[in-house]
């Protein structure tokens, strides 16, 4: 996950700004934020495979049983996981450092999750146990942690991040033309 | 959404809901510390108050009860004295007993005194008066009386009056009575009252009795301790500041009384010629405007140097005029004497300067704007009255400045005229003196005359002269010359 990233300011205000003047510059800013944000939702999708990740993961949900594969475990449905792997540019909680999403994906299934955070925080000992030999045998296949809509992120962050604040400017841009122009008026 | 749904965030913006937030928080918080910043220094101050408060009277209360404990302290060791002889150690041994009692019976020391004493002066000794104050506390105890009357019945019986003793304590019986025996009674008393005091301090009534004796103990204590600096402060002040504020009283009183007389006059006085003046004021508010235009105007644009230097060269010029006189006297100054001359022209030309000087300040110009606005009076002739003199001034020092040049300039004139006027007044008077003998004659333009119309001789006087003589010797001197050149050996008498 990338640790630097670019703090766009002033995308309500002159969006909201924007619309007063040119509903049509509005437009090409969102499709803008669209298309990344559907590219990273497709590439994110097609990380999931039709096949599961494991033998043992089954693709329906466990019947009984409190292993994995048992009762409570979710099944490995594949169609399940990609629908579930959204984009939203609904404004999350604000942090600490006063900034919200602008764009983010999402991973709301169960199985889609646990394969995503698997071993980030319980890392793989050398331990016999089931769960160790889960999360090893999960490393090994298909690397570390923020295995879906995570890697995606970090992999496009920058390009996404790039072209959305151009846009961004250039909405701007035009806001400023709009500006002026009511001034000269 | 399922439970633990993974947000993976690619874009993100600043959002001022956070800050605006922080900042309400922020501004809660600060109102809070306002509000406990006004409650706590209410409080503060409340308790300060309180404390201050609470201080001055417990430092008052200390004082006053330790001058009542000295008082009854004073009283007892005197009463002692003079009724038994006690020694001071004796009426140590005393207090110590008094306060013994005080704390096991929780009974203030301020009762037990004087009912120590008389039971001293009843019995004639002070162990007789320590087994009696036993008693006298039971009976108070037993009967709820205070120690006083208790005592007082005591003492009665002693003196073979029972009636008040039987009353406090109705068991006494008669047959008892009857005997008139005090020792036989007292055991008796003893026995039915005994132990009542002690009783009595043990109950919550009692302890909290001997709380409040232990906090009176503790404030005459520190009442102890600030006696000294009062009665250091009470001694200074009567033996040291009232005796010299007496003495310079008393030998001061005459000159008191004169002063505050001539003080009053003065004020009134003061108060009459503030009151004429203001009088004179009014019916001269022209003058008084004049002159308060003129000051101003000094004072507004830094003239006042100019002034004084003004006044200076009239005073001089005056100083002049009367030791060299004025009219005839300056013109033959100018015509005889070189030095006075420059004198003249200096006085001449003082006194112009003075008398346009003068002239300026008894007519000031009117000013041509200003604010007006009623006289201080109230006195509608008088709402001229000027507030903004600086433009009027300014004309005024102006018209000074004019002043200066025009006599300056007549000065000059009248220099010139005099010296004219008297060089050929003189001229003609040499003339004169000369026609009717042989001496030489000298005119305007240095021509020698010649008695009969002889020969011109033409004199030219080089150099200064200061006197009359140097004149006439230069003037002799260069006929000497000429007659020699031109008339060969002539001897010409120069008078």
């Amino acid at each position: 996950m990338a640790e630097e990233v670019i703090v766009l300011y002033g995308i309500k205000e002159t969006l909201d700004a924007l619309k007063e003047f040119d509903k049509d510059a509005v437009k090409r800013f969102n499709k803008v934020i669209n298309t990344e944000l559907a590219g990273a939702e497709r590439d994110a999708k097609n990380i999931i495979q039709d096949r599961p990740p494991m033998s043992g993961w089954r693709k329906a949900d466990a019947a009984k049983g409190r292993t994995r594969g048992g009762a409570g475990w979710p099944g490995w449905d594949a169609g399940e996981i990609k629908s579930k792997i959204t984009k939203t540019k609904a404004q999350g909680r604000v942090r600490g450092n006063y900034t919200t999403s602008a764009g983010a994906l999402l991973n709301k299934s169960a199985a889609g999750a646990i394969f995503e955070v698997a071993g980030k925080k319980t890392k793989a000992g050398f331990g016999g146990g089931s769960s160790a030999q889960f999360l090893r045998t999960l490393g090994n296949r298909f690397g570390n942690a923020s295995r879906v809509v995570w890697r995606v992120v970090d992999k496009d962050r920058t390009r996404i991040e790039e072209n959305v604040a151009r846009a961004l400017e250039e909405a701007k841009a035009d806001l400023q033309k709009h500006l002026q122009g009511e001034r000269v008026k | 959404m399922a439970v633990g749904a993974v947000v993976a965030r690619i874009l993100t913006q600043y959002s001022d809901k956070g800050s605006k937030a922080a900042q309400k928080d922020i501004n809660k918080l600060g109102k809070n510390i306002d509000k406990f910043a006004k409650k706590s220094a209410k409080a503060f101050g409340v308790a300060a108050l309180a404390v201050g408060a609470f201080a001055v009277k417990i430092g008052k209360d200390a004082v006053q009860a330790a001058m009542e404990d000295q008082k009854s302290q004073a009283l007892l060791a005197n009463s002692l004295r003079n009724t038994v002889g006690a020694t001071d150690g004796a009426i140590a041994g005393v207090e110590k007993h008094i306060t013994a009692l005080q704390k096991q019976f929780s009974v203030v020391d301020d009762e037990l005194r004087p009912a120590f004493g008389r039971l001293t002066a009843a019995f004639g000794s002070t162990t007789a008066a320590q087994e009696a104050m036993q008693i006298a506390l039971d009976v108070s105890a037993f009967a709820g009386v205070d120690l006083a009357t208790a005592t007082d019945a005591i003492i009665k019986a002693s003196q073979g009056q029972y009636k008040a003793l039987n009353r406090l304590v109705p068991g006494i019986g008669a047959a008892t009575v009857a005997t008139k025996d005090f020792g036989k009674i007292t055991d008796k008393v003893s026995k039915i009252v005994g132990g009542s005091a002690a009783t009595r301090a043990g109950t919550l009534e009692g302890k909290m009795n001997g709380l409040k004796i232990a906090f009176g103990e503790a404030m005459e204590t520190l009442g102890y301790a600030l006696l000294p600096v009062l009665e250091k402060f009470a001694t200074m002040l009567t033996t040291q500041i009232l005796p010299k504020v007496e003495a310079f009283v008393a030998l001061n009183k005459d000159k008191l009384a004169a002063g505050f007389a001539i003080a009053a006059e003065m004020a009134l006085n003061l108060l009459n010629t503030a009151i004429a003046f203001s009088d004179w004021c009014a019916n001269n508010m022209g003058i008084v405007k004049g002159m308060a235009i003129l000051i101003a105007g000094m004072f507004a644009v830094g003239r006042i140097a100019a002034f004084v230097t003004a006044i200076g060269t009239i005073t001089t010029a005056m100083a002049l005029l009367r030791k060299t006189a004025i009219g005839a006297a300056i013109a033959n100054a100018f015509a005889t004497s070189g030095v006075s001359i420059a004198l003249g022209a200096a006085a001449l030309a003082a006194v112009g300067i003075g008398a346009f000087a003068v002239k300026g300040m008894l007519e000031p110009t009117l000013p041509k704007e200003g604010k007006k606005t009623v006289s201080p009076r109230g006195n509608s002739n008088n709402r001229d009255f000027i507030t903004n003199p600086l433009g009027p001034a300014t004309d005024g020092l102006e018209n000074f400045t004019s002043g200066l040049n025009k006599a300056t300039a007549a000065a000059k004139k009248s220099t010139d005229q005099l010296i004219n006027e008297a060089a050929a007044k003189k001229n003609l008077e040499r003339q004169k003196m000369l026609s009717g003998s042989t001496s030489l004659a000298v005119g305007q333009g240095g021509k020698l005359y010649m008695p009969g119309g002889g020969r011109n001789v033409i004199v030219n006087v080089a150099g200064s002269v200061t006197t009359e003589g140097d004149l006439i010797t230069a003037i002799a001197n260069g006929l000497q010359r000429k007659g020699r050149r031109s008339l060969g050996n002539t001897n010409l008498l120069v008078e």
